[in-house]
C-alpha cells in the first residue's frame, strides 16, 4: 500500500464517518428542540458536513505524509486493540489486574529485555499509579 | 495608574522570609504535580487548601500561587521529555520542545521553557499591577462575536501551520470541535453524545483528551519506531555541559518570541472563555 492510497483511504474513512454522523449518530444521540436558532444538533451537523466534505477532498487530493510500513501499521493496530481490550478489562477485573497485564503485553510488543525496565513497567508504574491516585488523591481507580 | 505607595506597601508585605519560603515550597510542589500528566496545578491547589487553613492569609495565598506557577511550568517537563503535556497549557510546548529534546538537548529545552515561562509570567504580573483596570475594560468589551472570531482565527492558523497537509489540519480541527459538542448543550441544556455515560454530561475532559491525543499517539509512534533508531531524548555521550546551557545569546535571540507570547497571553488571558491553552497555540502560530 503506497502513501497516496493510504491518504485516499483515510479521507474516505472520514467522509464515511461524517455521513454516519449525519444519518445515524446525530439523530440518535441529540435531542430535538422546536425553538432557538442554535439547536442541539446544529453544531454537530456543521461538523459532520465539514468532515464529510473534507474527507472527500482528502480522498481526491491525497496529500500529506502517511505511514506506509505494513509492519509498523500492524504494531500500531495491535497496540490500539490491546489498549481497547485493557480499558474493557479494567471495568471487569479492575485496574490492579488489568494494569500490570497491559504493561506486560506492551513490554513484550516493544521487545524489552532489560529486567529492571520490565519490573519498572509491570510492577512499578501500576503501583505508583495506584499509590498516587487511590492513596494520595483518594480517587477510585476502575 | 496605580499609586506607588500601594505597590511598595504590597512588596513590603510580600517579601518576608516566611512568604518567600512558602512560595519556594509551593513552586517545588507545583512543579512535581504539574509534571504528572492528568493531575495539574488546579488539583494540587485543591489538595493544598486544607493545609492553608492554619496559615496566615498572605502566606497561604503565596503558597497557592507558588503551586499554580510551579505547576504551569511543571507541565512543560513531560511535554518536552516524553511529548506528553503535564497540563493542557503545555500542549503547545510539545511541538518544538520535544524535537529539541530528541535532538540531544533535553536539559537545554527544559531550561529554555523555564526561562520563557518566568519571563512571560513576570511581564504579565507587571501588566496586571499597572494596567489591570484598562485591560479589564477591554476584556469586558469582548462579546461572544469577538470571542468566536478569535477562536476561528486560532483554528485557521493552527490548521494551516501544524502538520504537512492543510486538509488534515482542518479535519483535526473539525474533529476537535465535534468532540467539544459532547455533553450538555449550553443553549437548551439537553445532553448530546453521552451514549448512556452520565460522566459525559460535563463533556470530554480536556486533560483526558490531551493525554489521549498526545500521549497515546506518542506511545504508538514509539512502539512503531522501536525497531528503528527513533529519536529519544537522551544526552549524547561526550556532549559537554555548554551544549545544555542556555546562554544569554540564546535567551536574547528569543526576546521577540517571548514578547509576542507574553503580549498574546496577557491579552487573551484577560478575556473570559478563551483560556491559556488557546493563547499558547495562538502565540506559537504567530511566532511560527
Amino acid at each position: 500500500m503506497n502513501e497516496s492510497l493510504i491518504n485516499r483511504l483515510s479521507g474516505l474513512a472520514f467522509a464515511a464517518f461524517g455521513a454516519a454522523l449525519l444519518l445515524w449518530i446525530i439523530p440518535a444521540h441529540t435531542e430535538t428542540a422546536s425553538y432557538g436558532w442554535l439547536k442541539p444538533d446544529t453544531l454537530p451537523k456543521i461538523c459532520a458536513w465539514a468532515l464529510a466534505g473534507l474527507g472527500l477532498v482528502q480522498a481526491i487530493v491525497a496529500g500529506g505524509k502517511a505511514l506506509p510500513d505494513r509492519y509498523e501499521f500492524g504494531i500500531v493496530a495491535l497496540t490500539a486493540a490491546v489498549s481497547g481490550l485493557t480499558i474493557w478489562a479494567m471495568g471487569k477485573v479492575g485496574f490492579l489486574i488489568a494494569g500490570p497485564a497491559f504493561a506486560a503485553v506492551l513490554i513484550t510488543i516493544i521487545r524489552e529485555r532489560r529486567i529492571v525496565w520490565i519490573m519498572a513497567a509491570v510492577v512499578g508504574a501500576p503501583a505508583l499509579t495506584w499509590v498516587v491516585v487511590t492513596l494520595l488523591l483518594g480517587r477510585p481507580l476502575p | 495608574m496605580p499609586e506607588i505607595a500601594i505597590i511598595s506597601g504590597g512588596f513590603a508585605d510580600a517579601f518576608t522570609w516566611v512568604n518567600l519560603l512558602f512560595v519556594a515550597l509551593g513552586v517545588a510542589a507545583g512543579q512535581m504535580v504539574g509534571a504528572i500528566p492528568g493531575i495539574g496545578p488546579i488539583m494540587a491547589m485543591a489538595i493544598a487548601i486544607p493545609f492553608t487553613f492554619v496559615l496566615d492569609p498572605l502566606v497561604a495565598i503565596s503558597f497557592l500561587v507558588g503551586i499554580n506557577k510551579g505547576g504551569l511550568f511543571g507541565g512543560a517537563i513531560p511535554a518536552i521529555l516524553i511529548n506528553t503535556p503535564g497540563t493542557p497549557d503545555a500542549a503547545a510546548t510539545t511541538l518544538d520542545g520535544h524535537p529539541l529534546a530528541a535532538s540531544g538537548k533535553p536539559v537545554k529545552a527544559t531550561r529554555m521553557a523555564l526561562f520563557a515561562s518566568v519571563t512571560g509570567d513576570t511581564v504579565s504580573d507587571i501588566v496586571l499591577i499597572t494596567l489591570a483596570a484598562p485591560l479589564a475594560g477591554l476584556a469586558l468589551k469582548m462579546g461572544p462575536v469577538e470571542i468566536l472570531a478569535l477562536m476561528i482565527f486560532a483554528f485557521s492558523i493552527i490548521s494551516g501551520l501544524i502538520g504537512d497537509s492543510l486538509i488534515k489540519g482542518l479535519i483535526a480541527a473539525v474533529a476537535g470541535l465535534l468532540l467539544a459538542t459532547v455533553g450538555l448543550d449550553p443553549e437548551h441544556g439537553t445532553p448530546r453524545f453521552y451514549f448512556g455515560y452520565f460522566e459525559l454530561y460535563d463533556g470530554a475532559s480536556l486533560v483526558a483528551v490531551a493525554i489521549g491525543m498526545l500521549a497515546v499517539a506518542e506511545i504508538f509512534r514509539r512502539i512503531a519506531a522501536a525497531r528503528r533508531a527513533g529519536p529519544r531524548p537522551t544526552i549524547p555521550p561526550g556532549q559537554g555541559g555548554a551544549a545544555q546551557r542556555v546562554s544569554w545569546a540564546d535567551y536574547w535571540s528569543c526576546r521577540f518570541a517571548m514578547a509576542r507570547g507574553a503580549a498574546i497571553g496577557t491579552v487573551l488571558g484577560a478575556i473570559p472563555g478563551i483560556g491559556s491553552t488557546a493563547a499558547a497555540y495562538m502565540s506559537y502560530a504567530v511566532t511560527k
